[in-house]
């Protein structure tokens, strides 16, 4: 019995990573038009309110980002765990054989 | 979505309201000449500053930026579906053990993904509502001024026809000298003067009761009009702002609940290097492919904790500010359409910005990314240390168990060739030592004294020799291992610690099911055991069939 298709399992972290950076290039893309968003385009007397806007412009990229950093996050954390069962798994296997072969593990 | 062929600037709309000031600019002066004050406080200069207080306003890069965040909404909306299919995948080919947590885990993003989405989608569409209603109230206030304030007239009477009626009424008639000149003079320029009226004191009350209150009433407008269009385009600054602030920007759900990667915050730094780099490619190209925030940001941040509320209480912070950032005011005004000009706006804005200011938020961002990747993945090591554990216990059961299997093997090959040993001697065609053999079935080791006995086992040296060790424990007192309780040797008691062999079957079941409560993952390791235990089965039916 198997509990995790390990194949599986680093194709869709694959995808998931894949997608993520689709992600990461549109916050990138956001946050560029945010920069060119500037504290004195508010206006002559709401230069505060676009120091404010610019940030917030930034920030909010960020989330776009944020977001796509944790799907990469998400597709590593499985390609790890993937990774982890397949050795374990090898692991066992090899010393299952040894102890069939008599040989001392 | 605003159409910006049309332009998104303030200017052109205010020139439309232009003609509105030039009431005051007639006016004043001789306002002041009779009063030798200020309507209201104000003079040509001061009213004209309130009526330019949206000047400079460039609402493309906003709109701009809404329609760049619309755009990466769109594209992260697609995403955000494949991802979905791709957790649910997760569940087939996961589905247990620590499988069950992360698909949840996945889920719980998708879900944050999705509701982030459409709040960028509400914040894009809040920032084009915002901008047409700021340009609105501002062409609303042009609008009004140019038209609530001309004719340049009050109460009929041009500028020089007012200057005039203030030398009347101080007295000043030229050449008329007698009453009745003078009331000419006066009835000229103000039609409903009395006949027998007093020509200065007429012109003095006209002058006070409808030139001065006129001008009041009219600077007390403008001045309403210019704060109203002020107070709305703060509101409607205020409102965006909000919905900006409404955008959860709290830390993305990571495993076990872990926060990672919260904007502008830097978690507690990890030490697992491996796992630092699992996120700094996101972060790093986030940060270096597009410019930081510019040098604004870091004066902004100076500047933060006035924030809006003194440009609403005051204008002294505003004056400041506009101290301070007089070049960059340059900028913004020649670089309206130039890219050029929007790059060296870039470059003087990181100038002014602290490299190592720079360099030191990209560090704590990436010391905050790399802290987040080593939470998830040390828990990820954690589950993977547990998962190892528990197969490590799995294998050493199935070492045990080998052992035992071994162990009961050999013992039953012992006994298998003590039977054929026994047959052989009590055979008919056995030439001798079947005396021996049939006299000392029980005390086999007495064998080992009969020179015909080791010839008669010579055919089968091999098995004799590996049962020699047997036959000594058998003459010690042991007996073989069966199924039906009997104590092993102690031998294979001390070398594996189990205390009969029937227990073992029941060792492997109490150790497949720890293993199952622990981790159900470690599937390779249970079916290990359970084939061990199967083997044990075997082992015991044989040992049954032998005996």
């Amino acid at each position: 019995m198997t509990a995790i298709d390990v194949a599986a399992i680093r194709g869709i972290a694959a995808d998931l990573k894949s997608s993520a950076d689709v992600v990461l290039d549109q916050a990138v893309a956001a946050k560029s038009a945010a920069t060119d968003v500037a504290s004195s385009q508010a206006g002559r007397d709401y230069r505060q309110w676009g120091d404010r806007l610019g940030r917030a412009c930034v920030d909010v990229a960020g989330v776009l980002a944020a977001y796509s950093q944790c799907v990469t996050v998400c597709g590593t954390a499985l390609e790890v765990a993937a990774s982890a069962y397949e050795q374990q798994d090898q692991a066992t296997a090899n010393r299952v054989a040894a102890i069939e072969a008599g040989i001392p593990t | 979505m605003i159409d910006t062929a049309n332009g998104l600037k303030a200017d052109p709309i205010l020139d439309r309201g232009l003609p509105g000031l030039r009431y005051f600019q007639a006016f004043l002066p001789p306002y002041g000449q009779w009063t030798g004050t200020k309507p209201l406080g104000h003079d040509t200069t001061s009213l004209l500053e309130l009526f330019d207080a949206q000047r400079e306003m460039d609402l493309t890069g906003l709109s701009a930026f809404a329609n760049a965040l619309r755009g990466a909404v769109d594209a992260s909306h697609y995403e955000a579906q494949i991802q979905g299919n791709r957790f649910r995948q997760v569940g087939v080919a996961w589905p247990e053990g620590a499988g069950v947590n992360a698909l949840q885990l996945l889920e719980s993003v998708g879900n944050r993904a999705g509701s982030d989405l459409e709040q960028l989608t509400d914040l894009a569409d809040a920032i084009d509502s915002t901008t047409a209603n700021l340009l609105g109230v501002v062409g609303h206030k042009a609008d009004v001024g140019a038209s609530a304030f001309t004719p340049e007239a009050v109460d009929g009477k041009s500028t020089d026809e007012v200057e005039q009626i203030i030398k009347y009424a101080r007295g000043d008639f030229g050449l008329a000298e007698d009453l009745e000149a003078r009331q000419a003079l006066v009835r000229g320029i103000l039609p409903g003067f009395p006949q027998d009226g007093d020509p200065e004191r007429y012109c003095a009350a006209w002058l006070n009761e409808v030139f001065v209150a006129a001008i009041d009433g009219k600077v007390g407008e403008f001045v309403t009009l210019c704060q109203d269009t002020d107070t709305a385009v703060c509101g409607f600054y205020e409102q965006l702002v909000a919905v900006f602030d409404g955008v959860d920007q709290s830390p993305y759900p990571t495993v076990q609940g872990l926060e990672a990667i919260p904007q502008g915050q830097n978690p507690a730094q990890q030490s697992d290097t491996d796992s630092n780099s699992l996120d700094l490619v996101a972060g790093s190209k986030f940060n270096i492919d597009s410019e930081s925030p510019d040098g604004d940001s870091q004066e902004a941040d100076d500047d933060s904790t006035s924030s809006s509320t003194s440009r609403i209480t005051g204008d002294e912070n505003s004056k400041e500010d506009d101290g301070t950032d007089v070049d960059e005011t340059d900028d913004a005004g020649s670089a309206d359409d130039e890219s050029d000009d929007e790059a060296e706006d870039d470059g003087s804005d990181t100038e002014s910005t602290s490299p190592t200011a720079q360099a030191k938020e990209q560090a704590e961002l990436i010391q905050a990314q790399a802290a987040a990747a080593t939470e998830v993945v040390g828990t990820i090591d954690a589950a993977i240390q547990a998962v190892g554990s528990v197969v490590d216990v799995g294998s050493k059961v199935v070492e045990v168990a080998s052992s035992a299997v071994s162990s009961v093997i050999e013992n039953i090959s012992s006994g298998v060739d003590l039977v054929d040993n026994i047959v052989d001697a009590a055979s008919p065609d056995s030439s001798d030592g079947g005396d021996g053999d049939a006299g000392d079935g029980k005390d086999t080791g007495e064998d080992e004294n009969s020179g015909e006995d080791e010839g008669a086992d010579e055919e089968d040296s091999s098995t004799d020799s590996a049962s020699t060790g047997q036959r000594q424990n058998l003459t010690s007192g042991s007996t073989i291992p069966t199924a039906t309780g009997q104590p092993i040797p102690s031998a294979l008691e001390q070398s594996t610690g189990i205390g009969a062999i029937p227990n073992v079957a029941a060792n492997l079941s109490t150790s497949m099911a720890m293993a199952a409560t622990q981790e159900r993952s470690t599937g390779q390791a249970t079916a290990v055991s359970e084939t061990a235990t199967a083997t044990t089965g075997s082992s015991e039916a044989d040992s049954e069939l032998a005996d």
